[in-house]
């Protein structure tokens, strides 16, 4: 798994998108065990109290739960994993929408290059 | 209880002020980092918690504790330079550590030993400046101290061994012990520290939350730390 | 822990002193059978090869002996293996303690090596017989004088604790002169010097001090008091007393080292 970090951004906030990016991208199945604090910590090369609060975090929000003895769990919960994957589709058509309109592209135009693109890609 | 302790902790050497009432107070169960730039009184304050050094004024506890015999069976520390005698080899120096150390965790050592190819008939003389920091390191990890003290533990080593180094000390984590790094080298170790000390000409400036810093500075940890240090 | 300590420290004093001390001896070996089989023609180059490396051997065991003496306490205790030392769940005392204790034996042993390379020389030019052959003569001898006075065989243990006490006595001295010369930032060698002179004039005019009390007849009350005393009384009580002065001055001296590295360490 491969771990990023932005300046200036406190460490567990970047957890929990990632975790959410993993998550959407299947890395982390519905229903699937995620490995325990610790080696998470080891992996992203992060402090494991702080990987203990993005998790607490993802659980408050539903995309995880955790079973008292067994550890933690990503979410079966189909409307949970839904609304993830609109959120990360909202936010990377919004990240799409400010590089395009950085080269002069307005609504119509973007509009029309996806649908362009769209085609192509059969 | 505090696992360390300072109250009004002052350090002079002669007429030179090198610690100036310093009063701080830290918990189990974090990553903490000494940060400061060199002759901020990282070293004399590391020394101090260890006993190596006699303080001038004020106090100093571990666990509650004035530093002495029982204290230094509770603190794993690894000293900023090489300190192990060169003619013991690796196995021999394992003995020695689990003679002199009762949480000495004998498996523990040779398990890190193997997964980085150490050879432990070699003697340190022997071993390169980058093994013997490995063999240093690995000595002290592998102990179940309730402090752990790292004097630049990532100073001029590699960055595939800075990245070993840094995985160790997390997956040593334990919330019953606190580990302080020390250093200047702030950028590549800031996402393991949870909570930052930083020392200027012998005072403690900030003693913060790291994501809480970074919230509300915006910064990371470095970037701050040179707007503080700018010279 | 003391016992631990002593351990490792007799291993690495052991590892340089040993093969020295083994040296000695063969070169003590040489010398014998090259005396013992004078008479051929290259015999007189053989000697006195043999002559310069036994004297070499001992003057570079005494020398050695002493350096590495110096060294152990310098480099394991004030040097960067400081930190590891200071580091170990043990107390300064013991640290000093173990030192010492190491200093006077094998100072003993060097001593002990000495005589026995003077014994090997003998034995290899005259042969064993030839050296023990008066050797029912001795032991009929000691039996006498341990019938009539037992305590006799007292005097040789007594002897031995009597050198040890004074070796310890004399490595604190130069441990705290090391110690006090530490103390002194960028000199600390000619620190070590001046404060070992140092000490030597304080005891020097300490001795003087006691011998004049003792014109006022303490000497002589002490005198008397031995003289109306059995004779083996007066040996073991002499010992007793030549115990207790060094012991005295070996305390003090550790007392200076505990102060300067407990109170007043400062690695560099």
């Amino acid at each position: 798994m491969s771990w990023t970090f932005k300046e200036g951004v406190p460490i567990y906030t970047q957890l929990i998108e990632q975790i959410k990016m993993h998550i959407a991208r299947g890395e982390f199945s519905p229903g699937d065990q995620i490995p325990p604090v610790r080696d998470l910590a080891m992996d992203a090369g992060v402090n494991p109290n702080t990987m203990q609060r993005a998790l607490a975090e993802l659980e408050r929000e539903g995309l995880l739960y955790s079973v008292r003895t067994s550890g933690r769990f990503v979410t079966e919960d189909k409307t949970k994993l839904d609304e993830l994957q609109g959120l990360l589709a909202e936010k990377y058509i919004e990240d799409m929408f400010i590089s395009l309109r950085k080269i002069g592209m307005n609504k119509e135009d973007i509009v029309a290059a996806v649908e362009q693109h769209a085609k192509g890609e059969k | 209880m505090y696992v360390l302790e300072c109250n009004n902790l002052s350090k002079s050497y002669g007429s030179k002020r090198a610690l100036e009432r310093i009063d701080l107070q830290l918990g189990s169960g974090r990553i903490l980092g000494l940060l400061g730039p060199n002759g901020s009184g990282k070293t004399t304050l590391i020394k101090l918690a260890e006993g190596l050094l006699q303080p001038t004024d004020g106090q100093i506890l571990i666990g509650g504790k004035v530093p002495g015999v029982e204290t230094k069976a509770q603190i794993a520390y690894l000293p900023d330079r090489e300190f192990l005698p060169d003619y013991m080899t690796v196995e021999q120096l394992l003995r020695y550590y689990a003679d002199f150390f009762q949480d000495f965790d004998m498996e523990r050592a040779e398990m890190m030993l193997k997964n980085l190819n150490i050879n432990k008939a070699q003697r340190m003389k022997k071993l390169s400046k980058g093994t013997k920091e490995k063999v240093q390191l690995i000595l002290t990890m592998s102990r179940d101290a309730k402090i752990y003290i790292l004097d630049e533990p990532i100073a001029g080593v590699d960055p595939a061994a800075r990245d070993y180094i840094l995985k160790t000390i997390i997956s040593n984590y334990s919330p019953d012990s606190l580990v302080i790094i020390c250093t200047h080298l702030i950028a590549d170790i800031e996402s393991v520290l949870d909570e930052v000390v930083f020392l200027k000409e012998g005072r403690v400036v900030l003693h913060r939350n790291a994501d809480e810093l970074r919230e509300e500075t915006g910064k990371n940890i470095d970037g701050l730390f040179r707007e503080v240090f700018r010279c | 822990m003391l016992t631990t300590l002593m351990k490792y420290e007799f291993k690495a004093v052991g590892r340089l002193l040993l093969p020295l001390y083994g040296a000695w001896l063969i070169a003590a070996v040489m010398l014998g059978l090259s005396i013992g089989n004078s008479g051929n023609d290259g015999s007189v180059l053989f000697i006195t090869l043999s002559s310069i490396l036994y004297a070499g051997a001992c003057i570079s065991a005494v020398i050695l002996t002493a350096i590495i003496l110096i060294q152990r306490f310098y480099k394991n205790l004030l040097g960067s293996e400081g930190y590891l030392m200071f580091a170990l769940p043990v107390s300064t005392g013991r640290h000093i303690a173990n030192k010492v204790v190491s200093g006077a034996v094998w100072t003993c042993a060097g001593i002990i090596v000495a005589i026995l390379s003077g014994l090997i020389i003998a034995v290899t030019i005259e042969g064993f017989t030839s050296v023990f052959e008066n050797m029912d003569f001795i032991v009929s001898d000691i039996k006498y004088a341990v019938s009539r006075e037992p305590s006799v065989l007292l005097v040789i243990p007594e002897f031995i604790i009597v050198m040890l006490a004074a070796s310890a006595s004399f490595c604190a001295k130069v441990y705290a002169a090391i110690a006090v010369g530490h103390q002194w930032g960028n000199h600390r060698v000619l620190g070590a010097i001046l404060a070992y002179i140092g000490f030597g004039i304080v005891e020097t005019t300490l001795g003087n001090l006691i011998s004049m009390i003792s014109d006022f007849g303490v000497i002589d009350f002490i005198l008397d008091l031995l003289d109306s005393m059995h004779y083996m009384t007066q040996m073991h009580l002499s010992m007793l007393m030549a115990f207790f002065a060094v012991a005295v001055v070996a305390a003090i001296y550790w007392f200076i080292c505990w102060i300067l590295l407990d109170r007043k360490l400062n690695l560099e």
